[in-house]
């Protein structure tokens, strides 16, 4: 991908190190074209399937002859059939994400680069990938690209993407589910500033829906460790809300709190079926990708 | 246990202890905002500063006010009064040095030496740290006593002996509240003020003193010395009317004495006066027990100047109030000019000028036609007077008329006898007056006199004030017309006015519509109108004598009082003082004594208060002035009876020092606990000791946030 160098969530050398990986779907896909993925149909690969009756109007050329010599029944072999995958990336764009204390870059271009990087590994594994962006709703939607070609108009419109407004992941959960019409590999990309409670029943909506679903858990290091000192006054960067805090004493609880939801949501992903992963912006690119890319 | 400050002046910083209180609020203020993703964890575990974090905020804060308080305690230099020896005592002893301390005690000595005598035994038995001061009731120029607490053993003693009474009345309210401040200025804890005193009535009962003397670091005792009953004559001697005004050199001046008697029996005693000119004269008096007499006394001065007189009596038992010292300002003769002919102002040149020249009144009647009015005014006579008829029509006459009045002159106008004329002519419009036409009552008319406390009336008073003439009616009159700036003197019985007199700036202006004929009235006849005429002629001078009569003592006002001032005596008591008018402690003697500031000289005579010689003295009791102030009542009847008394607690701990020890343990605490966050030494301990002020139910409320994590 000669022009990704241009491209500011998908440098030269990212690119580069993840041309190497792999996704693949834990469930079985419907995609347009022949691909690397099961699909829940019969097809022409060379993986067997099933047999069935010879039904009236079959081609005979399917007949299983050695089969009818040993028990004189018309029986057809059936193939498992291998098709891409359409996955769909959802950006969280809430202000939330506009959050850089530990980490070299904020939760929102770290979600951004994790985007692109997902997207360039998928389009180069023969798949289609779509992005959308959401807050408390899906606010911008990129159609799916199985090329770099068309991938990368995305890429750069992802570079003039703010995020602002306050999120409401559940209600663009649902609002995802609802327009994505194919089976597909969904993977969410959000601090998940949100109920566990709430998530969950985002993220049971895209189950239901037989899509493959992967939560990506964006956090700056200073959210969980807290490192700031004495009286400081938090600024809510969604609802501009203020809060005096003593940091040193609340210290222990806050961190306490925090690791009790990141084991809750991650409780309740594994309950749901969906793959969750939390990584700090600190995190290299590659190996945050490489966490979902070698599952399989 | 009494607590003083000696210091009260630092407590003025006392406000400071708010300043840990802004600098807190201030403090907070500057805390770090930062943006975060979101609140939703703190929320949780409710993140408010806990229980334990405000307590040791207000506790740093406590501490930082405290400290600032302790500091400036330690600064007033508090004293802890304990009972007991070992501490020091500071002692004002307050002379009473009016003039009833010269009567003697029944032992025979005079009062004021036993107080002296009894002063200068304390002073002998001061301990060693003691601070002992003495003051005198009526500030004395001649006295040597230093002012405050540094002075010596000796030189008090010294000074002290030199004291001689007064012959003033005490001013006791602000002797004490001087003597209150100067004890103020002392640095021990038990302070005493001790004033020697008879207790005299009038002094005691005179003044307030006030809320501000409210003093309950000091213990106030008056030792009544005991005054020996008075069983012969005692007169005392006054002024009763003396000249306020300037007086024509030659001319007899009568001043009346008053001798009172305070004694029970029959005084017989000896009336001495003498003047700067060497005249002197005795005569004796007797004076009933109780009772006054009123002597007149005549004083006369060739010259113009100031002169002064004395009389004095001899021969009493009782040595107060028995001088009384005179002042007079005589000028040369003086001239009235009378525009027109004798004939036209009837009796009044003779009523200025009896006899026809200055020999008798000082004053000389001049006449001049009427052309030749302007160039007479440059005489500068002491009056003018004026018939309406002659008024000049002339713009420059009247013009020069009007700058003579406001440039101080006297201005009569008086209808012109036998004149025909029926309308007056006109006068100019800045004099505001005239006179109507002639009115002949068909009966005599009684003349009613106005205005009772006008100084024109001045020896023309009867015993109700009332100023009297005898019965005065007249036949004749011009009813004048007079402006709102106009004051009447005396109407006719309808009420017309007849007399009147107008201020014009510095001068005046008397007008008449009578003339002062027999023909007119019968004013002229009675022998009260040359009193009347010279009245007005003179007026209210004393303002432009440069001669103050007063009492002894009296409060005193130099007129430049910002200024250097020489003070002599020029007979009477001895006094030679020169320094900043403002530092002139007063007359307390009777004297003459001539004043010196730059290029003014004036004069102060002053006679003694005949209220010293009274014989009412108040018991061995509290006394009523004092009532806001709690004191003790002691009879000093020997010198040694102040000395031996120990009325002192004596001090003993100056809590100075104590207070700086626990403001810097306050601080060292204070920087502790406002850094123990930097230390985990700090922080532990501090967690521990904060351990049991820690509410059970933060405790509780951390597990319940726990749980919902």
């Amino acid at each position: 991908m000669s022009s990704a160098r241009a491209f500011k969530y998908l440098p030269p050398r990212v690119a580069d190190h993840i041309r190497g990986l792999g996704i693949s779907a834990r469930r079985p896909m419907q995609g347009g074209i022949q691909g690397l993925h099961r699909s829940p149909d019969f097809g022409a690969s060379v993986e067997f399937a099933e047999y069935r009756d010879y039904i009236e109007g079959d081609a005979p050329n399917l007949i299983d002859w050695s089969v009818y010599a040993k028990t004189d029944r018309y029986m057809i072999r059936r193939f498992q059939d291998e098709t891409s995958l359409r996955a769909c990336v959802l950006v969280d764009a809430s202000a939330s994400l506009n959050y850089r204390q530990t980490g070299p870059v904020t939760k929102f271009e770290y979600a951004c680069s994790l985007a692109a990087g997902l997207m360039y590994l998928l389009v180069c594994q023969g798949d289609a990938a779509a992005l959308s962006f959401f807050t408390n709703k899906v606010t911008q939607r990129f159609e799916p690209v199985a090329s770099t070609e068309t991938l990368s108009p995305i890429l750069l419109e992802m570079e003039k993407v703010e995020p602002k407004g306050a999120g409401n992941i559940e209600k663009s959960l649902h609002e995802a589910a609802e327009m994505l019409k194919q089976r597909s590999l969904v993977v969410v990309i959000s601090d998940f500033l949100q109920s566990p409670a709430q998530l969950a029943r985002g993220i049971q909506h895209l189950q239901h829906n037989r899509h493959d679903v992967t939560l990506f858990h964006v956090l700056d290091a200073s959210e969980i460790a807290l490192p700031m000192h004495g009286l400081v006054e938090l600024r809510d960067l969604e609802s501009t809300e203020k809060l005096l805090i003593e940091a040193d004493e609340i210290r222990p609880r806050y961190a306490q709190a925090v690791q009790g939801y990141l084991a809750e949501v991650s409780r309740l992903c594994t309950a749901c079926g969906a793959h969750y992963f939390t990584v700090e912006t600190r995190t290299p690119m590659v190996e945050a990708l490489a966490k979902r890319a070698n599952l399989f | 246990m009494p607590f003083f400050l000696s210091h009260p002046a630092a407590a003025w910083l006392l406000p400071a202890v708010a300043l840990p209180i802004l600098f807190h609020l201030f403090f907070r203020l500057r805390r770090t905002v930062q943006d975060f993703p979101s609140l939703m964890f703190f929320l949780r575990i409710d993140p408010r500063l806990s229980a334990k974090r405000k307590v040791h905020e207000w506790l740093i804060l406590i501490l930082r006010c405290l400290f600032i308080t302790l500091l400036v305690l330690a600064l007033a230099r508090p004293l802890l009064g304990l009972k007991g020896a070992g501490g020091n005592v500071a002692r004002l002893v307050l002379i009473d040095n009016s003039g009833s301390m010269a009567a003697s005690t029944p032992a025979g000595l005079a009062k004021l030496s036993l107080a002296e005598r009894a002063t200068e035994k304390l002073i002998a038995a001061e301990h060693k740290g003691d601070a002992l001061a003495v003051q005198l009731m009526i500030p004395d120029p001649t006295s040597t006593l230093p002012h405050g607490f540094d002075a010596t053993s000796s030189v008090l003693r010294d000074s002290v002996n030199k004291s001689t009474p007064s012959d003033g009345g005490t001013p006791v309210p602000k002797a004490i509240r001087l003597a209150l401040t100067t004890l103020g200025t002392a640095i021990t804890a038990q302070r005493e003020l001790h004033i020697i005193t008879d207790l005299q009535q009038k002094n005691w009962s005179r003044g307030d003193l006030g809320a501000e003397a409210q003093t309950p670091n000091v213990r106030i005792i008056i030792h009544r010395i005991e005054t020996a009953p008075v069983t012969t004559g005692s007169v005392s001697i006054e002024p009763v009317e003396t000249p306020t005004r300037a007086i024509p050199a030659g001319r007899i001046v009568p001043v009346r004495v008053a001798l009172q008697n305070h004694g029970p029996a029959t005084a017989h005693v000896r009336l001495n006066t003498s003047d700067d000119s060497g005249k002197n004269l005795s005569r004796t008096v007797e004076v009933a027990p109780n009772a006054s007499s009123l002597i007149t006394l005549t004083f006369s001065f060739g010259n113009p100047g100031f002169h002064w007189g004395q009389t004095w009596v001899e021969g009493d038992v009782a040595p107060t109030a028995n001088r009384a010292d005179l002042g007079f300002w005589c000028t040369d003769a003086q001239k009235v000019l009378f525009v027109g002919t004798k004939n036209d102002f009837a009796a009044l040149p003779y009523a200025i000028a009896p006899g026809g020249n200055a020999d008798l009144s000082g004053i000389d009647a001049v006449f001049t036609p009427a052309d030749q009015l302007m160039a007479s005014l440059a005489a500068n006579p002491l009056a003018i007077a004026l018939t309406w008829d002659n008024w000049p029509q002339d713009g420059a006459a009247s013009q020069a008329l009007q700058d003579y009045v406001k440039k101080g002159g006297t201005l009569f106008l008086v209808p012109t006898p036998d004149t025909g004329l029926t309308i007056s002519r006109p006068t100019a419009a800045w004099l505001g007056a005239s006179a109507g036409a002639i009115q002949t009552p068909k009966d005599a008319e009684p003349l009613l006199l106005l205005q009772d406390g006008d100084a024109i009336w001045h020896d023309l008073r009867n015993g109700e004030g009332r100023p009297t003439l005898g019965s005065l009616r007249i036949f004749q009159y011009r009813p004048l017309k007079t402006g709102t700036d106009w004051q009447v003197l005396a109407t006719s019985a309808q009420g017309l006015p007849l007399l009147a007199q107008r201020n014009f700036e510095q001068g005046r202006i008397f007008t008449s519509g009578l003339v002062f004929s027999p023909k007119w009235s019968s004013l002229p006849l009675k022998a009260g109108f040359v009193v009347l005429v010279q009245n007005a002629i003179f007026g209210e001078q004393s303002g432009s004598v440069p001669v103050r009569l007063m009492k002894a003592a009296e409060e005193f006002h130099f007129d430049l009082t910002g200024e250097q001032a020489t003070v002599k005596s020029l007979a009477g008591s001895a006094l030679d003082w020169q320094g900043a008018a403002r530092d002139f402690p007063g007359f307390p003697r009777t004297g003459v004594y001539e004043i010196k500031q730059r290029d003014h000289v004036n004069w102060v005579v002053t006679s003694g208060n005949a209220d010293e010689a009274v014989p009412d003295f108040l018991p061995l009791a509290p006394v009523p002035l004092l009532h806001n102030l709690p004191h003790d009542v002691v009879a000093l009847v020997h010198e040694d009876d102040l000395a031996q008394t120990e009325y002192a607690q004596r001090s003993g701990l100056s809590l100075y020092r104590w207070l700086l020890l626990v403001a810097f343990l306050v601080l060292l605490t204070e920087t502790w606990l406002a850094n123990e966050r930097s230390s985990d030494l700090g922080r532990k301990l501090f967690r521990s000791l904060l351990t049991s002020l820690v509410s059970k139910k933060s405790t509780s409320g951390k597990a319940r946030e726990l749980t919902q994590v």
